[in-house]
């Protein structure tokens, strides 16, 4: 039984529940202070919408990160070899490896990757990685005012997220491409996942999410 | 000047080093060691860094901290995990701190204008220099006797007031203008009024109805990060000993669609001020259907039931939604709601206060809890809970003269200065003032009618000598004639005790994670040796340093002292009773803090200065005389910045460096406006030119602009001035818009009773350019 | 100074030299962290005769509005032009970190209650002072190369085109020159 816990494979995960986020981009900026985000690029950024007629509006986040996919596309044309996937599951990407192709930022249907504008690399949100081999959460999740955010091993059945997932309905972004992406939503506005819909509030987007 | 790489070697060789650096630096001392570990790791190396425990001063909400720090720098700031109120979570600004203590454009050393006042030209002077010039003209105006011309202005302060009044009052001035007050001025007075706290904390973590008017806290709160928290807590599934509860309502009055409301289950747009007439008639369908706690209007409150109904029957909600536009019918319902679900609160804070109308507007929302019984109970609208520091003997006496400026006769009931009536009573000649110091306080930028405070701040004649203290080079700054580099937030050491919202109060600590940067000074170390060096028996009453000065404050309270007083604190970060348990209805033991002890629904105080001493609604008089075209203007704070404060911090500077005017699709449509036109918002003080945002989610009569960009000094990063360097080839400040202040179009209108400005009362005109 | 260690003319001469040297960059260090005292002033006006046409006050006046005064863009801090590639603006960024390590590697730390970042240009300048009376040419090849020389002739022409004063146009066009001609001087000579 402790054998079998041993070997049992780590997957983390994110789950972001919509119903608990206000918005606050909080974990924008820590994710900017954490990993050193360069000004103009986010690794995560709260897309807010305004969402229907007037006196009938409402509006709806969508904070977007790497998905950290199972089966990523990201990974396969890169000709260096500079992303790799850690058997716990996070994607990450070799920055000695990493020539500035940007094959990977083609191919990644969730525009997460972003180039670093003068070093020339490719970076994207890696769960902070190095917190997690810590023993740490990722920096927006430790913040985030709504407890929005839940990070954990799905692996685990007694986790936060595993009991959570268990027990709500979620979504992930494009799910029909195969990527296995491993960021849940509960509760995620349709209109808030199309890039046509609603008014963007904080127009500023560095990235188009999706 | 000529000197070749030959005569700097004869230099070199023949002068000596006293020649060299002349008040030089003492540059270089041993090698420091390493390190032990704590709470956040470096990125390249794996190892922990050393965590120090303090307090976000971002904003008020006072937020527990960590600073991380390796090898005298600050890497990052974040959250504590053990604080009671935010509880390891921190803000987009709390975050963004590291910003403002490595803001590249701080003032680190002590100027001395040359040249005329407001052109720019500095001379660095020493902090020796410094002093002997304040002390000298200090001393002069103590020996004049005119102590009084001496005013110190600080709108902001609400951790240090005690010791700059201390300051004033040792120093024999009355003029000690530095008491912020969290959720702005009539807020404040009129909640003294009524029970005789400066504010109230809405216990939300355990409440089951919130009724917001004009409130936004999932963006701004003066409680922000412990409070959405909760809300969030209380909107989603809550079991207690087995019990699914439910989740709280959220209801929302606000004229604007924001985070808040957006996300609410009712948002009523409700035209801006009239708050104070739903809450009224919420009130009169509570007390006339019989709905209310007998109980506690009876023993607390001081006006009998029977008579309160009778009084509000008038105000009907036919009659409010005349003036509101919110249906009758929806007012009846939630009056119902909030009457039938216990416990429930309200919330109300900028969109209340900030209105002429003000002090009755907040007596009606508090109305609103006193009938309901819900006053001080859990899940409630609560009492806050907070730790009082006491004061070291000798205690300076209040100087007896008496101070227009401090108490001005035309506000009888605005216990406190008029903050931004100031600056303009010293040009109406009502106080005559021979030195002005200010800190951390920028009125030229962040006060209606900036550009005329501008100009008033400008006149030597006026303000003969005007010293800032501040670590930015504000626009206020600009215009002085010395400042002083105050030390961050990040590099003070200082106590707080906010209010409590487990209802335990508790007392942390705010301590540097660096030394200040360059020959910054914090202000309470600045304002000891102040007091030392003027002297003349004002030196007794400082006889302490800073860390001196807060072991006395904290003296008292015994549970801390055992714990190991301030060394536990440095230890700890904060300090709180872990046996105590929260009490509620705590006004049971003393009553409330009021003339009579009750909860004043009847303000005799009030009726003493011809005021309406029952809760009422009064129009605001620009509102009566509208024209067709005209709108209201409403400012709002967005999520990431604080009022003027926060727009040198390139990390929210760069989420929102803009304000557009936010206007309703169909109201834009009938200017022929679109998303992103120019357009000017033309009120009777000027006219400002911003892009437009055509949205859904505003008032069809409403305009609003937020109130955090626009700067004109504050450093490159606030000014989205590009950083040049040929190492880079990029500016690395990719926006190019620092978006406008609305200041200079809201005339300085206050409410009469309170004081405080009236931010949302201006009446504009919106026309495409 | 005690730099005379060895027994033979030619290792006193390059001492002498190299003391020369190492005052030559405090003196620069001097120009960029204060104002030139009445002292100093006096002692280049007449013992060097460089005739200084400013007066004292202006050149107060140009040293605050250049380097104190904030929004003028010349801040003397190396982080804010010697940045990495992705770097934001900021003071202790990534070069201030470097610079400190160097200076750590070297067992000398900035005494922080001065408040001074150890990436100011005088802070640096001194520091070289420091290296050449270590004597160590290595040392100093790799702080001119990795950090004065990446940043401090930028920046002196910054200062050259926005100084109001001959004086500062004249310090910095002589730092200018006298970091590229060490650097000539150093880059030849044999480890
Ligand atoms: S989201 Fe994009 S970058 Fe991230 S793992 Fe999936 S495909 Fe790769
Ligand atoms: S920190 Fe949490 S609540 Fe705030 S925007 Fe991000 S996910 Fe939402
Ligand atoms: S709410 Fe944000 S800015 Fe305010 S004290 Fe808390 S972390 Fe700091």
């Amino acid at each position: 039984m402790a054998k079998e816990e041993e070997k049992r494979k780590i997957r983390y995960a994110m789950l972001v529940d919509l119903r608990r986020c206000v918005g606050c981009q909080s974990c924008s900026v820590a994710c900017k202070s954490e990993n050193e985000v360069p000004l103009s690029k986010f690794r995560t950024w709260v897309k807010i919408i305004e969402k229907g007629r007037y006196p009938d509006v409402s509006r709806q986040f969508l904070p977007a990160l790497c998905n950290n996919c199972e089966n990523p596309i990201c990974n396969r044309n890169c000709p260096v070899h500079a992303t790799y996937i850690r058997p716990d599951g996070i994607v990450m990407v070799n920055m000695h490896r990493c020539i500035g192709c940007m094959y990977c930022m083609a191919s990644c249907p969730y525009d997460v990757r972003y180039v670093n504008p003068l070093r020339k690399i490719v970076q994207k949100c890696f769960w902070c990685a190095h917190r997690v081999d810590a023993g740490l959460l990722p920096a927006c999740v430790e913040t985030c005012l709504g407890r929005a955010l839940i990070f954990g091993d799905i692996n685990d059945p007694n986790s936060e997220i595993s009991q959570v997932l268990a027990t709500n309905a979620v979504v992930r972004l494009k799910p029909e491409l195969g990527t296995d992406p491993h960021v849940f939503y509960i509760a995620a506005d349709a209109d808030a996942m199309d890039p046509t819909k609603g008014i963007d509030i904080d127009k500023i987007r560095f990235m188009e999410p999706y | 000047m000529k000197i070749t790489r030959r005569g700097l070697l004869k230099i070199g060789a023949i002068s000596t080093s006293a020649i060299t650096i002349g008040r030089g630096f003492n540059l270089f001392a041993n090698a420091m060691e390493l390190l032990p570990g704590g709470k956040e790791v470096s990125r390249t190396t794996g190892k922990f860094l050393k965590p120090i425990p303090s307090t976000c001063l971002n904003c008020y909400a006072r937020c527990g901290n960590f600073g991380f720090v390796a090898y005298g720098g600050l890497i990052k700031i974040g959250p504590n995990p053990e604080h009671p109120n935010s509880r390891g979570r921190m803000c987009a600004k709390g975050q963004a701190g590291v910003n403002l203590l490595y803001d590249p454009d701080r003032v680190m050393h002590p100027l001395k204008r040359v040249g005329p006042r407001g052109e720019g030209k500095w001379k660095r002077i020493t902090w020796e220099e410094a002093y002997i010039t304040v002390v000298q003209k200090l001393r002069q105006l103590k020996a004049a006797g005119k102590e009084d011309e001496f005013v110190f202005q600080s709108d902001r302060d609400i951790t240090t007031q005690d010791i700059c009044r201390r300051f004033c009052y040792a120093y024999g001035t009355p003029n000690a203008l530095v008491n912020h007050s969290p959720g702005g001025w009539n807020k404040r007075i009129a909640q003294m009024l009524t029970w005789g706290a400066d504010f109230e904390i809405p216990d939300v973590a355990n409440t089951e109805y919130i009724l917001i008017f004009g409130s936004n806290p999932f963006e701004a709160h003066y409680m922000r990060t412990s409070f959405v928290q909760r809300i969030v807590e209380a909107r989603g599934l809550r079991t207690e000993a087995r019990l699914v509860k439910p989740k709280a309502r959220l209801i929302v009055f606000d004229p604007r669609l924001t985070q808040t409301s957006g996300r609410a289950d009712e948002w009523h747009p409700i035209k801006p001020g009239t708050d104070g007439a739903v809450a009224l008639a919420m009130a009169s369908v509570i007390m006339n259907e019989g709905l209310y706690d007998r109980e506690f209007i009876g023993r607390w409150c001081n006006y009998p039931a029977d008579k309160l109904a009778r009084y509000l029957k008038k105000f009907t909600p036919e009659w409010a939604q005349k003036i509101s536009g919110v249906p009758a019918s929806d007012i009846k319902r939630i009056a119902k709601e909030f009457a039938a679900t216990n416990p429930a609160t309200t919330v109300s804070t900028g969109g209340v206060t900030k209105h002429q109308n003000s002090v009755y507007t907040e007596r009606c929302v508090a109305l609103l809890n006193a009938v309901t019984g819900n006053v001080d109970v859990k899940g409630g609208y609560c009492l806050p809970r907070s730790y009082e520091f006491a004061e070291p003997d000798p205690i300076p006496p209040v100087p007896q003269r008496r101070s227009e400026l401090a108490h001005p006769v035309d506000f009888p009931l605005a216990s406190y200065e008029v903050p931004q009536r100031v600056i303009p009573m010293i040009k109406e000649g009502r106080a005559k003032v021979s030195f002005y110091m200010t800190y951390q306080y920028n009125p030229a930028y962040s006060h209606p009618e900036g550009h005329e405070i501008s100009r008033m701040l400008k006149d030597e004649d006026l303000i003969p000598f005007h010293v800032v203290i501040d670590s930015v080079y504000s626009e206020t700054a600009a215009l002085a004639d010395m400042i002083l580099p105050a030390a961050t937030y990040t590099e003070r050491l200082e106590l707080e005790s906010p209010p409590a919202f487990d209802m335990i109060p508790f007392v942390s600590l705010r301590q540097p994670f660096i030394n200040p940067l360059g020959e910054s000074v914090a202000i309470t170390d600045l304002l000891i040796e102040l007091a030392h060096r003027i002297g003349g028996g004002m030196e007794r009453y400082f006889n302490f340093d800073t860390k001196g000065y807060l072991e006395h404050r904290i003296t008292h309270i015994d549970g801390l002292k055992k714990a190991g007083g301030l060394s536990y604190l440095k230890e700890n970060g904060l300090w709180y009773d872990k046996d105590a348990q929260p009490s509620f209805r705590t006004y049971e033991k003393k009553g409330f803090d009021t003339p009579s002890k009750k909860f004043e629904i009847y303000s005799e105080r009030m009726a003493k200065y011809g005021f309406n001493p029952l809760p009422t609604y009064e129009p605001i008089q620009q509102h009566l005389t509208m024209k067709e075209d005209e709108l209201f203007l409403i400012t709002y704070q967005w999520s990431v910045h604080t009022h003027d404060r926060t727009a040198n911090c390139m990390w929210l500077s760069e989420i929102v460096h803009e304000n557009q005017v936010f206007i309703n699709a169909e109201t834009a449509r009938l200017r022929g406006i679109e998303d992103g036109d120019m357009v000017e918002v033309i009120s009777k003080a000027g006219s400002i030119k911003t892009k437009a945002r055509v949205v859904q989610g505003i008032h069809p009569n409403v305009v609003a602009i937020g109130d955090s960009c626009g700067h004109w000094e504050y450093g490159r990063i606030a000014q989205a001035k590009a950083f040049e360097s040929d190492v880079t080839t990029t500016k690395l400040l990719w926006w190019t818009e620092k978006g406008v202040t609305p200041n200079p179009i809201i005339s300085i209108i206050s409410d009469p009773i309170g004081g405080g400005e009236g931010w949302m009362d201006t009446k504009v005109r919106i026309k495409k350019i | 100074m005690d730099g005379y260690k060895g027994e033979d003319k030619e290792d006193m001469m390059e001492s002498t030299e190299n003391t020369a040297r190492a005052r030559a960059y405090e003196i620069l260090a001097g120009f960029f962290s204060n104002e030139p005292t009445r002292e100093m002033f006096d002692f280049l006006n007449e013992a060097i005769s460089c005739s200084i046409e400013d007066t004292i006050e202006g050149i107060e006046v140009d040293f605050a509005t250049m380097f104190i005064v904030p929004g003028n863009g010349l801040q003397p801090f190396e982080s804010l032009y010697n940045r990495a590639p992705d770097e934001e603006p900021s003071l202790w960024g990534k070069a201030t970190k470097d610079v400190a390590g160097f200076y750590r590697a070297y067992g000398v730390h900035i005494d922080e209650s001065t408040g001074i970042l150890p990436d100011h240009i005088s802070v640096e300048l001194g520091f070289m002072g420091h290296l050449i009376e270590r004597e160590d040419n290595n040392a100093q090849r790799r702080f001119l190369e990795e950090h004065l020389l990446k940043w401090i002739p930028e920046f002196c022409d910054r200062v050259y085109s926005k100084a109001n004063t001959d004086f500062y146009k004249g310090v910095s066009k002589l730092t200018k020159e006298f970091i590229l001609s060490e650097y000539e001087a150093i880059k030849g000579e044999a480890r």
